[in-house]
């Protein structure tokens, strides 16, 4: 079994490269700058190449998603405020209720200035091998998951998601829930397409 | 293969003998779910006699149900092979047929009681890969059938590696050559287990206290008033002395307690493509696993187990579930040779010393400590400004050993990414090692927490089937370097992870 010979153009040069590459990272020769390891990325309607890793967004109307969200889920809490000061009276009281107002405010305010700008913080990018998806405002983090590890994927189409249009992708791998790769806010067409995609590379793979 | 006096080509019951041990488990998961109401029963005052008979009935009937359906259960179970898979019947209203091929079968499993000894039956399980649901329990199947399935299974898997690998796999040793590496003495068991984690077995005593203090209770016994009466009296400074020498000693005797029971005569045997482990005193416990399906190795030691050198060996199997993953063999008393042999057969590779590997960033341990004393302080003068003054002991005491125990794991947090494989050292007081291949990762995930974004540091995480390992704090660079190199490993290994 070898690489993919359309994707390795010139493997031989590529494997010693890398190998120097890395020998030099062994042995703590200029670490953080070498190791280059060429993955162009490709984008999910054409496959072109592109320099260095751009993280695709997700489609505008997962924005209106996103806000809508989480305007309905500070507007539960709210609701759950009142209820709570509907029956205890002592919550009515000058210091309490004081307290609980600010830290509805605080909270739900929290929630709705990251549902109006998480959008801005996700991304997504399907490489010749694997995929990657970035989100988090304050904690951010990056997953990759390469192809010949995904088990199976998935689309999923939620009600809200039916109601604006849009789909997500599950890849899973044996890796546990922890590094399952869900990217949501998907157009049904890019869906399909990385789906797509993602299976002729998992039996391509297998073929080997 | 020898003539057997059974054939598990045609549907097969359990030995009849599964009947009973259904039975005594329905019947021990009812005592033990009722068992306060059990006692309330027996030690009942008169008045409130109709509502306890009530009760009884409850539980004679729940037993009589629990009974017919092991019966039923027993009768409607059937399991044979045909063509390489296990076939298993089950159901009487909702039949169901599962099959699994042989090669989806992940481990097999024999637990045998005193019960099961004298009786010559065993408990069969089974782990398949991926699907949570088809794991395969059989209470009670005669010995020779259980181990003639076991032995069709693993041979049957052994083919299919061969077949699939055919590199390194001597052909001799397709017989099942066994070779035992470890054998635990009764000597060797009582230093094993007096280097337990002792800190543990106290707990458990403490636990028990608080148990036995609340049933007592329920009981309608005050269990304050017999505190008074037997230390309020000469309550000096020795008895509480004495009460933590007799506490500590408790906590020793439990841990050996606890390892002699657990790892009673344990024999840790290669076998070919695999390992066994059998151990335990009531309980004998047996698991295989295969060689593809361990994923990492781990070795941990604590300051005890340091002086004797001993360390803790456990197989990280790939399982679907957290909770399998506990299920994990643990092997006690290994050595540092032994961990080298272990790792060599098992992933073909060398652990890299101490030194060779690098040490995270300082930001680990600062960043911690920062917060940590921000917190204490504002929490000390709190306290003081309210005059309360015992908490403050307790706190300062939890405050300086977490700070040393991050500083020691700042210290002792090291890692090295070899050709093959990483390997990643750490622990606070004890040592605590793990090493996996680099292509069994399954996915890699690289975190910054906005401090660590403005400090340029992130984490890595490397998934894995059996779970999750983590580099934290090191530069943003280093960690781009190390996914990139070992995604470029994992995308062009051809090798099968599991």
């Amino acid at each position: 079994m070898t690489i993919d010979p359309s994707i390795e153009a010139n493997p031989e040069v590529r494997v010693w490269y890398r190998l120097n590459t890395y020998l030099r990272y062994l042995l703590f020769i200029d670490n953080h700058k070498t190791m280059e390891f060429t993955n162009e990325v490709q984008e999910v309607s054409q496959l072109p190449h592109i320099e260095g890793v751009t993280f695709t967004h997700l489609n505008q109307r997962y924005r209106t998603v996103l806000k809508t969200e989480s305007l309905i889920f500070s507007l539960v809490i709210w609701i759950g405020c009142v209820i709570l000061f509907y029956f205890s009276p002592d919550l009515r009281t000058f210091p309490f209720n004081a307290m609980v107002i600010f830290l509805v405010i605080a909270i739900t305010g929290m929630i709705t200035w990251m549902g109006f700008y998480a959008w801005n913080y996700k991304g997504y990018a399907v490489r010749q091998h694997d995929i990657l998806f970035k989100t988090g405002i304050f904690f951010r983090s990056t997953l990759i998951v390469a192809f010949n590890r995904v088990q199976h994927a998935e689309i999923q189409q939620g009600p809200i998601d039916r109601w604006f249009g849009l789909s997500s992708v599950t890849l899973y791998t044996a890796g546990g829930s922890s590094s399952d790769l869900t990217i949501p806010g998907l157009s049904p067409e890019d869906a399909a397409a990385i789906k797509n995609h993602i299976m002729k590379k998992m039996s391509s793979d297998e073929e080997e | 293969m020898k003539k057997n006096s059974f054939d598990l080509t045609v549907p097969n019951r359990e030995s009849p003998l599964a009947i009973l041990f259904i039975l005594i488990k329905t019947i021990y998961n009812i005592i033990t779910r009722i068992w306060p109401a059990l006692l309330v029963f027996l030690f009942r005052g008169k008045s409130d006699h109709e509502n306890t008979s009530y009760l009884l009935i409850a539980v004679i009937v729940v037993t009589l149900v629990a009974m017919i359906f092991s019966f039923i259960n027993y009768f409607k179970t059937y399991y044979y092979i045909n063509n390489n898979e296990l076939y298993l019947e089950k159901g009487v209203l909702q039949k169901t047929k599962t099959n699994i091929p042989f090669e989806r079968i992940q481990s097999v499993q024999f637990e045998q009681n005193i019960f099961h000894t004298i009786l010559n039956v065993v408990k069969l399980k089974m782990d398949t890969a991926g699907s949570d649901k088809t794991e395969i329990d059989f209470y009670a199947i005669e010995k020779e059938k259980a181990e003639w399935l076991r032995n069709t299974i693993l041979s049957y898997k052994e083919k299919l590696v061969g077949k699939n690998e055919t590199e390194d796999i001597p052909s001799t040793q397709k017989t099942v050559g066994q070779e035992i590496i470890l054998q635990v003495g009764m000597r060797d068991l009582l230093k094993v287990g007096l280097t337990r984690n002792h800190l543990k077995s106290g707990g458990v005593i403490l636990i028990f206290l608080a148990w036995l203090y609340d049933n007592i209770k329920d009981l309608g016994l005050n269990a304050d008033e017999y505190y008074e009466e037997v230390v309020a009296p000469g309550s000096d400074f020795r008895f509480y002395i004495y009460l933590t020498l007799i506490f500590l000693l408790a906590s020793v005797i439990i841990s050996m307690v606890r390892s002699v029971i657990a790892f009673f005569d344990l024999r840790f045997i290669r076998v070919s493509q695999g390992f066994h482990m059998v151990a335990g005193l009531f309980t004998k416990k047996e698991t295989s696993a295969l060689d593809q399906k361990i994923q990492m190795i781990s070795w941990s030691d604590n300051l005890l187990k340091r002086q004797l050198g001993y360390y803790d060996v456990r197989l990280h199997q790939a399982a679907s579930h957290e909770m399998n993953r506990r299920q994990n063999p643990l092997i006690p008393g290994m050595n540092t040779t032994k961990i080298e042999d272990l790792c060599r057969t098992i992933f073909k590779v060398r652990i890299p010393s101490k030194s060779d590997g690098k040490n995270i960033q300082p930001a680990y341990f600062r960043r911690y400590f920062v917060i940590l004393s921000i917190l204490f302080v504002g929490v000390v003068i709190t306290l003081l400004w309210l005059q309360i003054y015992f908490p403050l002991v307790v706190l300062t005491v939890f405050y300086s050993i977490s700070v040393l125990s991050r500083y020691l794991q700042y210290k002792k947090k090291n890692y090295k990414i070899k050709e093959d494989s990483i390997v990643i050292r750490g622990g606070a007081f004890g040592e605590k090692n793990v090493i996996f291949p680099v292509f069994k990762i399954q996915g890699i995930e690289i975190s910054q927490s906005p401090y660590q974004r403005r400090q340029n540091l992130a984490d890595v995480a490397f998934h894995l089937a059996s779970g999750s390992v983590y580099i934290p704090y090191i530069t943003k660079q280093e960690a781009d370097v190390i996914s990139d190199y070992c995604l470029y490993k994992i995308e062009s290994s051809s090798k099968k992870w599991m």
